[in-house]
C-alpha cells in the first residue's frame, strides 16, 4: 500500500490533477479509499502534507516534495490546494467571555446579537487578514512561483449550524483549556467569519493568480451552513461523503479529458 | 524704605528668579493647583492632539487612566492602537474646541441630533463627521457607523458619570459648523472626508465669551451627572496648522486662539472650585526654553517638552510622583490567551481528524 491515497491519471490523459493540503484533505482521501475499494476510478492524486505531532508524522507528503511535484506540471495541469481553512473557527467557535459581533454590509447589516459588543468590520478584517495571510499566503506564493499549472484554492466547508453538536464534541476540550463556561458562539457569528475568511482568500488569490473554488453545490442548507448529511464528527470538518462531493466537483471542473466516465 | 506687597512674595512670582535665572529644566510655572490624584483616582482625557501625550503618560505611569471604550479584548493591543482605541478615554478622536466638547455631551445624552450625521464617501465607506479619522478605512455602511456610534456614546456617558478627574486640553477657537443646526465638526468638511459646501457649512471663530459659555454649560452638565467630578483644563501649545480667519496671519491667529482659550480656562478656574488649570501651554511655549521643546516644524512638541509637562504634573498632582503599577487581578481573558486557547482547539481538531473516526 502506498503511503498516500493516490490514483495516477490515465497515461492517455492530457492533464493531471494534484490535490494536497491539511486536515480537510483527509476526507478527500477517505473518498479516494472508498472508490478504490469499489474499483471506481479516481483522476486525482490526493496528498496530505506531513506535520509532526508529538514526534509522530501525520500525513504522507512533505511540502518540499509537493513543490518538486508541481514544478513538473504544465499549463494543462491543475493543482488544488486545500491548505489551512480553519482560521475562521479560531474566532468564532468558542464563545468569548465578552461577547462580540460584526455587521456585514453584504448581508444587509443584520442587527447584532443582544448584549454583544460591535467590532467594526474593517477592524476585525485587518486583524483576521493578517492571520490568514500568515497561514496561507507564503505557501500559495511559493506554489505560484514553482509551477505553470493552474492553481486552485479550495474553500473550507461552511460552518455547522448546530451548537449542541459542537458543544458535545468540545465538551472535554473546553474544560481542558479553562474555558468550559464560555460555550459555543452563535451560528451567525461562525457564518460571518467563514465568509470573511473567503473574502480575504479571494483577495489573496486574485493578487497572485490563483482561483478560489467554492464548496460543492448542494452540500449546504438554504442559509449556507453545511448540510447535516455532510457533517464530520467535529466542529469544522466535513465527512467522507463531503470529501466525495469535493472530489466529484474537482473532477467535473478540471478533468475534461480524463473524466470519471472515460476511465470507467 | 517702606514695605510693600512684593517683598513677601515667593520666588515664583518674579520673572528673573523663576524664569530668566532658572535652568530651563527647573522652570516650574505651576501657580495655583490644588487637585491631588492617587492611583485609584479615575482620570479621563479628551482634547486636541496634545492631550494624547497626557493620556499616554497616565497610561504608562501606573495611575488609573480611565478608558471606558478600550476596544474589545479579542483585539491585540497593536490592533486597538491602530484603530484609535485608548488614544483618549473614549474613541472620539481629537476634540479641538469647547463647542465640540459641549456638543459631545449633548449628543451623548440625546440632547442634540445633528442633521449632517454621516459622510458617505463610497458605497462601502462611511465616516462619522464627528470623528472622521477614528475608524481606519471608514465604516462599511451607515448602519454600522450608527451602531458603533451608539456604543461609543454609551461609553462617553459612562465616562462622564464615573470619572473622578476630567483632563481637557483646549486646542482651537476656529471651527467649521453646519449652517443648519450649528453642529461643529472637528475638521473642515472635505479635508478628511465629507464634501465642503458653502451653502451648508460656515466658518466660526469663537470669542472668549463664546468659549466661556460652552465650558460653563459643559461643567454644569457634568456636575449634573457626576457631582464629584473635577476638571483640569490645559491649553494645547501646538499652533494652528492654518487659519481660515479672513486676512489673518497664522501666527497672530494662533495667538488669538490660545489667548482666548487661556482666558476662558482661567475664568472657569476662578469661578468654580472643581475647575483647575495646568500650565502645559506655558511650559512648552515659555521663552525660558528658547523654542527647544518644538520640533523643526515649530508645531509638534518634542518628547523632552512632554516629559517636562508630565514631570511637573505628577509632582503637583500626586503626593509621590509616578505610582508603582499596582498588581492587578486579571479579570478578563486577554486577546493572546483567548486566541491561543481557541487556536489550540482548532489545531487539535485538525490533528485528530487523522485518527479517522467514523463520520
Amino acid at each position: 500500500m502506498t503511503t498516500h491515497e493516490s490514483a495516477r491519471v490515465s497515461p492517455t490523459a492530457e492533464s493531471r490533477i494534484l490535490v494536497f493540503g491539511d486536515s480537510h484533505v483527509h476526507r478527500i482521501q477517505g473518498a479516494v479509499r472508498r472508490r478504490r475499494k469499489f474499483n471506481k476510478p479516481v483522476t486525482a492524486d490526493v496528498r496530505r502534507l506531513i506535520k509532526l505531532k508529538a514526534g509522530q508524522p501525520i500525513g504522507d507528503t512533505s511540502l518540499e516534495d509537493i513543490m518538486e511535484m508541481v514544478a513538473n506540471l504544465g499549463p494543462d495541469d491543475v493543482v488544488v490546494a486545500v491548505i489551512g481553512g480553519n482560521q475562521h473557527a479560531i474566532f468564532s467557535t468558542i464563545q468569548h467571555p465578552q461577547p462580540f459581533d460584526l455587521m456585514v454590509r453584504e448581508d444587509g447589516d443584520s442587527e447584532i446579537r443582544e448584549g454583544a459588543e460591535l467590532i467594526p468590520y474593517r477592524t476585525m478584517y485587518s486583524l483576521f487578514a493578517s492571520i490568514v495571510r500568515q497561514g496561507n499566503q507564503k505557501t500559495l506564493e511559493a506554489l505560484r512561483s514553482r509551477t505553470k499549472a493552474r492553481i486552485v484554492l479550495l474553500m473550507a466547508p461552511p460552518p455547522k449550524r448546530d451548537n449542541r453538536f459542537i458543544e458535545q464534541y468540545h465538551d472535554s476540550r473546553f474544560a481542558a483549556e479553562g474555558i468550559a463556561s464560555n460555550g459555543v458562539s452563535p451560528p451567525a457569528l461562525r457564518m460571518k467569519f467563514w465568509k470573511m475568511q473567503n473574502r480575504i482568500l479571494a483577495d489573496i488569490c486574485s493578487r497572485i493568480g490563483i482561483e478560489l473554488l467554492e464548496p460543492p453545490e448542494d452540500t449546504s442548507d438554504p442559509d449556507g451552513f453545511l448540510a447535516k448529511p455532510f457533517w464530520g464528527d467535529d466542529a469544522t470538518h466535513g465527512n467522507a461523503e463531503y470529501g466525495e462531493r469535493v472530489l466529484q466537483q474537482i473532477e467535473a471542473r478540471f478533468s475534461p479529458v480524463c473524466n470519471v466516465e472515460a476511465l470507467a | 524704605m517702606s514695605d510693600h506687597p512684593y517683598k513677601t512674595l515667593p520666588d515664583k512670582a518674579f520673572w528673573r528668579r523663576a524664569v530668566a535665572g532658572a535652568a530651563a529644566e527647573d522652570v516650574d510655572p505651576v501657580g495655583v493647583f490644588d487637585l491631588r490624584i492617587d492611583p485609584e483616582t479615575k482620570v479621563a482625557t479628551a482634547g486636541s492632539c496634545f492631550a494624547q501625550h497626557i493620556a499616554r503618560y497616565l497610561r504608562r505611569s501606573g495611575y488609573n487612566y480611565f478608558v471606558p471604550e478600550p476596544g474589545h479584548p479579542i483585539l491585540p493591543e497593536q490592533v486597538r492602537d491602530e484603530n484609535n482605541y485608548g488614544l483618549f478615554s473614549c474613541r472620539y478622536g481629537n476634540i479641538y474646541t469647547a463647542r465640540q466638547l459641549w456638543q459631545l455631551f449633548q449628543r451623548a445624552y440625546g440632547l442634540f441630533h445633528p442633521h449632517e450625521d454621516a459622510w458617505v464617501e463610497a458605497e462601502d465607506v462611511v465616516l462619522d463627521p464627528f470623528r472622521p479619522t477614528t475608524q481606519p478605512g471608514g465604516y462599511t455602511s451607515e448602519a454600522e457607523m450608527c451602531r458603533d456610534r451608539e456604543q461609543h456614546l454609551a461609553a462617553v456617558r459612562r465616562m462622564f458619570e464615573e470619572l473622578d478627574v476630567f483632563v481637557f486640553t483646549l486646542g482651537l477657537t476656529e471651527c467649521w459648523q453646519s449652517r443648519m443646526d450649528g453642529a461643529v465638526f472637528p475638521l473642515c468638511p472635505g479635508v478628511e472626508g465629507g464634501r465642503f459646501d458653502p451653502e451648508q457649512h460656515d466658518f466660526h471663530n469663537q470669542g472668549v465669551e463664546d468659549v466661556i459659555a460652552d465650558l460653563v454649560a459643559f461643567r454644569d452638565a457634568l456636575i449634573g451627572v457626576n457631582p464629584g467630578a473635577q476638571i483640569i483644563f490645559t491649553v494645547s501649545p501646538v499652533p494652528l496648522m492654518a487659519t481660515a480667519q479672513p486676512r489673518e496671519h497664522v501666527l497672530t491667529a494662533t495667538t488669538y486662539s490660545k489667548s482666548v482659550l487661556r482666558v476662558a480656562a482661567d475664568v472657569l478656574r476662578r469661578r468654580y472650585p472643581n475647575v483647575h488649570y495646568f500650565p502645559s501651554y506655558e511650559i512648552i511655549t515659555g521663552a525660558f526654553n528658547r523654542g527647544a521643546y518644538f520640533a523643526p516644524d515649530l508645531r509638534n512638541v518634542l518628547e523632552d517638552g512632554v516629559a517636562h509637562v508630565m514631570r511637573l504634573f505628577m509632582q503637583h498632582a500626586t503626593s509621590d510622583g509616578p505610582a508603582k503599577k499596582p498588581a492587578e487581578a486579571r479579570t478578563e481573558i486577554e486577546s493572546s490567551d483567548y486566541l491561543a486557547a481557541a487556536g489550540h482547539l482548532v489545531e487539535v481538531e485538525c490533528d485528530e481528524i487523522a485518527l479517522d473516526r467514523p463520520s
